[in-house]
């Protein structure tokens, strides 16, 4: 119980990360690596605005603001300056392990003494009598309020003209340039929203583990497209993969259940060492599975 | 009207075997012309379409659409004047993206897209008139990916959506060179009508001989980048396949014992 308690807490932290990734790997097809140094640079900034006193929901707000820029560096790289769009993020990356460093001082910054956005809701939680045991419901009140709105919100986004316009980008540049939009400029916003809402999870699991790390984004947008993909899967049992609600919920679902199997499979004895390699087969398990089912349907045929 | 006002663009302008793909060209298109234009592969002819549609940079020369001078207006940023169909089924539309949704970006062609939601049952019913005009019985399917429907389907559907808005001019890129026969027919006769009833300039560019006679009223045939051919009116109503095919074989001929 304490086990699936903290991997929902975890997973909706996560939720972010997870929305962050469908944008760029499912509306714009872009495997988009900024990822990696955009999360821990949004647990940076957090943690240096958070360790020089600075308020807690300032210091997400600048998180966000940071992923957004970094994202849309990447963006610009990619589309002005034509570069690859996987080396604009790998560039941007890399550039982002020095600017984490600098902007943390150090490798690691402890939180666990600081003012967190969540030490400051757990005192009218308490005036109101609502605890919980280990102080888990502050975090699972934001994290989900704020995985609530963001789909909420997204859901409305991409049901607007502007959003139906990022989704056409994705879907067929041909098309929408010839209904006069500048596909650069949706990219370059595109990636720059998810990459903010990226940094957004590496501020709030910053907050929530007590302190951010120069390695926290380490294979970050792995573990964000097999929630993606776990997503998809889920949404694909409920037979509507084109209902921008379901899929959005789904993600959400996907990054919650993908940390349950987590926990679940550290708690059985695998070891922390090995969960990347063990992340990366099952994303890739995924990937060719719906491709080996049609080459076993046509050697059938 | 448009003015194309002597035009030249040039592939590879920077290898050693450049290919002058359009030379010195100079067209008026008045309002309410459908030109077709034929040629062979390297005639220029699809040249001239992507110079119009602002997808290829001329080398020299001006192209003015309306009264805007759009020689430097690239594609996205001349879209409010152009209406687009292509060759293949699949570039004209969006597929994950429903019929509805599709059409109210069609209907957004060259104006800024806000942030709202402007998608609603009311806009919808009117879309679906529209689509019940093809004659394809798509108009209960307002909510279908389009990704689903068939290519004939998709290019009549970016048909209606190339003239949702009107253009200026209509575009038509061999857009039924890809279809099956019926389909390719049931697409023709559609843009003659769309053409006819919303009083429109277009330019088809064409590989069918048969096409090239039945439709529109003025023929321009290209060659080695020139315009070879300009026929209007009574001139274009007594074209024929075989004499055009008759004219390529002379033009074959030429360049044979020319040069």
């Amino acid at each position: 119980m304490e086990l699936l308690l903290g991997a929902l807490i975890l997973g909706l932290a996560y939720a972010p990360l997870g929305l962050g990734v469908f944008i760029t790997m499912r509306v714009f097809n872009f495997p988009d690596i900024t990822a990696d140094g955009s999360l821990t640079f949004g647990a940076a900034i957090t943690a240096a605005l958070l360790v020089a006193g600075v308020n807690p929901w300032l210091a997400i707000a600048a998180s966000v603001a940071g992923g957004f820029a970094a994202g849309s560096l990447t963006g610009v790289i990619h589309t002005r300056l034509r570069v690859n769009g996987l080396l604009s993020g790998i560039l941007v990356m890399t550039a982002l392990y020095s600017i984490n460093l600098r902007t943390m001082g150090r490798s690691n910054v402890p939180l666990l003494t600081t003012t967190t956005a969540l030490t400051q809701l757990e005192r009218p939680l308490g005036a109101l009598g609502m605890s919980m045991p280990d102080s888990t419901l502050p975090p699972l009140l934001l994290f989900g309020t704020i995985a609530l709105l963001l789909v909420w919100g997204l859901a409305w986004f991409f049901r607007t003209d502007f959003g139906l316009t990022m989704r056409a980008t994705g879907d067929n540049e041909t098309m929408i340039t010839a209904q006069g939009v500048n596909t650069n400029a949706m990219k370059i916003i595109g990636i720059g929203l998810s990459n903010a809402l990226i940094a957004l999870s590496g501020s709030l699991v910053a907050q929530y583990q007590g302190y951010a790390d120069i390695g926290m984004g380490v294979g970050i947008v792995v573990f964000g497209l097999a929630s993606v993909i776990i997503g998809d899967t889920l949404a694909g049992v409920f037979g509507s993969g084109f209902n921008v609600w379901t899929r959005l919920v789904c993600v959400i679902a996907g990054t919650i259940l993908f940390r349950v199997i987590v926990a679940a499979a550290l708690s059985v004895g695998l070891a922390p060492a090995d969960l990347k390699i063990v992340t990366a087969c099952f994303v890739l398990v995924a990937i060719l599975l719906p491709r080996t089912r049609s080459i076993l349907r046509t050697r059938g045929t | 009207m448009i003015r194309i006002e002597s035009l030249t663009a040039t592939f590879g302008a920077d290898i050693p075997n450049r290919v002058t793909a359009l030379h010195d060209i100079t067209l008026d298109i008045s309002e309410r012309e459908f030109v077709v234009v034929i040629g062979s592969n390297g005639s220029g002819k699809s040249t001239l379409l992507n110079v119009l549609a602002g997808t290829v940079q001329p080398e020299r020369g001006r192209v003015l659409i309306g009264n805007t001078d759009a020689t430097r207006l690239r594609a996205h940023d001349r879209a409010h004047l152009v209406g687009r169909v292509f060759q293949n089924p699949f570039s004209g539309t969006a597929p994950t993206m429903t019929v509805a949704e599709n059409l109210r970006l069609a209907e957004l062609r060259g104006v800024p897209k806000g942030l709202r939601r402007r998608l609603d049952a009311r806009r919808i019913d009117g879309y679906r008139g529209h689509v019940a005009e093809l004659g394809m019985g798509l108009e209960d399917r307002m909510g279908t990916p389009i990704g689903l429907l068939s290519g004939g389907q998709r290019q009549a559907l970016t048909l209606l959506m190339a003239t949702l808005r009107r253009p200026e001019i209509l575009l038509l890129d061999e857009h039924t060179a890809a279809l099956d026969p019926e389909s390719a027919e049931q697409v023709l006769l559609l843009t003659d009508r769309l053409i006819e009833r919303h009083r429109l300039t277009a330019v088809m560019v064409t590989h069918d001989m048969n096409e090239a006679a039945r439709f529109g009223n003025r023929l321009l045939m290209m060659n080695a980048g020139r315009i070879v051919l300009d026929a209007a009116g009574a001139e274009k109503q007594a074209l024929t396949p075989g004499g055009l095919l008759a004219r390529f074989a002379e033009l074959r001929a030429a360049a044979a014992h020319g040069h």
